[in-house]
């Protein structure tokens, strides 16, 4: 049973740090999509954090700067999410859930929660996001850092302030989500970065979400590619790797091994797209 | 706690639970046309329009409704006046048990407002939010495509 005390709309960040800070019943509201339906009978009071003006999506001072609380339909309906990095965010935004509970969802919720629908993290991974986080101080972390940050994930009392990426880089990003209906939950999510110097690749990143524990990069595959002259075989080679390298889970979305399976049979159809973009072509 | 909005037009104040859904009180304030599905954010039958934009609203806090303007579909035309998109769903044979209806309804209409010239694929996924165990879906399509043609004056 739900304890609901409380539903309040904090008038500032710092307003609604303390309440957090203040009492460990306290939660954070957003688009409330996975909220609404927590049984978690600790928690008596809900901050609603969509009040205070960190919803936007610009670039300014090298970054693209998105607030916490924009939700994914208008990430998915920006201009600079169309066009930056091959338009990776839009692809990713548009396949989170269904146009409706898109309205809703927010980038901070999905990218601050590990759960089977945050079809968002490894697109921000592969761009190497980084998130503000504010607690009475303002602190960068960046997001590959933030999953392996259990300490902050279990503590309360502070939030996402903002989510930044670095607008300089000119490469293509490539995300896919396999999923058994176009809206249900993720089988299993990569996404692909590459940049092009010379003929080589240049700041190669890939990552996975929902068919492993964590959300992460695969910098065991990155490293395979960095520097190097595309071809079938080495991206057979990373997609191998990346495949050898992460742990999957079993679920009724499918078992450990179909999602190791599909992991090299993403990544190297999402390499190839991203390097076939990056010649102007389509794969 | 009590919250105050704009429901089909008029100024509303209702009281409320802290964790109730938007859903919950919208039914018990007597709009029927806002159905109880799956109540998991899935069905599309509870679909309003909050502020514009079309949502489940079984997963929204009922709290997030304090300011905002709710369109249900005792908001759209009545029964002895239908609106245009009411009337294409009833042309074109879009409704068989109804339940799915006024969601599809709202759907559609935030659709149109956006886009009065949507094409097939951006139907479908304007539309990908509601479940129909009936019509197979083509007919919804059509009638939001007829609804948006006669809207342009085209019929």
């Amino acid at each position: 049973m739900k304890n609901i005390r409380s539903y309040i709309f904090p008038k500032t960040v710092e307003e609604a740090v303390d309440a957090l800070a203040l009492s460990s019943s306290a939660r954070i509201v957003a688009g409330g999509t996975t909220m609404v339906f927590s049984k978690d009978a600790r928690v008596e009071t809900l901050v609603d954090i969509t009040r205070l003006d960190l919803s936007y999506i610009k670039e300014e001072d090298g970054f693209i700067k998105i607030g916490p609380t924009t939700t994914v339909a208008d990430l998915l309906r920006s201009p600079i999410a169309a066009k930056f990095g091959g338009g990776i965010l839009a692809e990713a935004s548009k396949r989170v859930a269904g146009s409706h509970i898109r309205e809703l969802a927010t980038i901070g919720g999905d990218l601050a929660i590990t759960l089977p629908w945050c079809d968002l993290q490894p697109a921000f991974l592969a761009l190497d996001a980084e998130l503000v986080i504010y607690d009475g101080e303002e602190k960068n972390i960046s997001l590959a850092d933030y999953y392996n940050d259990r300490e902050l994930m279990k503590r309360s009392g502070w939030l996402i302030k903002e989510i930044r990426i670095l607008s300089d880089q000119k490469g293509i990003g490539v995300f896919e989500k396999v999923s058994r209906t176009k809206i249900d939950y993720s089988t299993l999510d990569i996404a692909v970065y590459l940049e092009k110097e010379g003929g080589v690749i240049r700041s190669p990143r890939i990552a996975a979400g929902c068919a492993v524990p964590m959300p992460r990069r695969i910098g065991e595959a990155e490293k395979i590619l960095d520097g190097q002259v595309p071809g079938p075989e080495l991206f057979e080679k990373a997609a191998k790797t990346a495949k050898n390298s992460l742990r999957t889970v079993t679920n009724l979305r499918g078992t450990a091994a179909y999602r190791s399976h599909l992991i090299e049979i993403v990544t190297r159809r999402c390499l190839e797209k991203a390097w076939a973009a990056l010649n102007g072509q389509e794969a | 706690m009590e919250i105050s909005c704009i429901v089909n037009g008029e100024k509303k104040q209702f009281k409320i639970e802290p964790d109730e859904t938007l859903l919950n009180i919208l039914r018990r304030e007597g709009y029927l046309g806002v159905k109880r599905g799956c109540e998991e954010g899935n069905c599309g039958v509870c679909t309003v329009l909050m502020n514009g934009r079309p949502v489940n609203s079984c997963v929204v806090f009922g709290a997030k409704a304090d300011g905002a303007e709710i369109i249900t579909v005792e908001g759209l035309g009545t029964p002895e006046n239908l609106n245009t998109l009411q009337e294409a769903f009833l042309d074109e044979g879009a409704v068989q048990c109804g339940f799915c209806t006024p969601g599809f309804l709202l759907s559609a209409t935030a659709l149109l407002k956006e886009n009065p010239e949507p094409s097939r694929e951006e139907v479908i996924e304007a539309l990908d939010s509601n479940y129909c165990r009936c019509t197979g879906y083509v007919k919804p399509i059509n009638a939001v495509l007829a609804a948006a043609r006669k809207m342009r004056g085209e019929e």
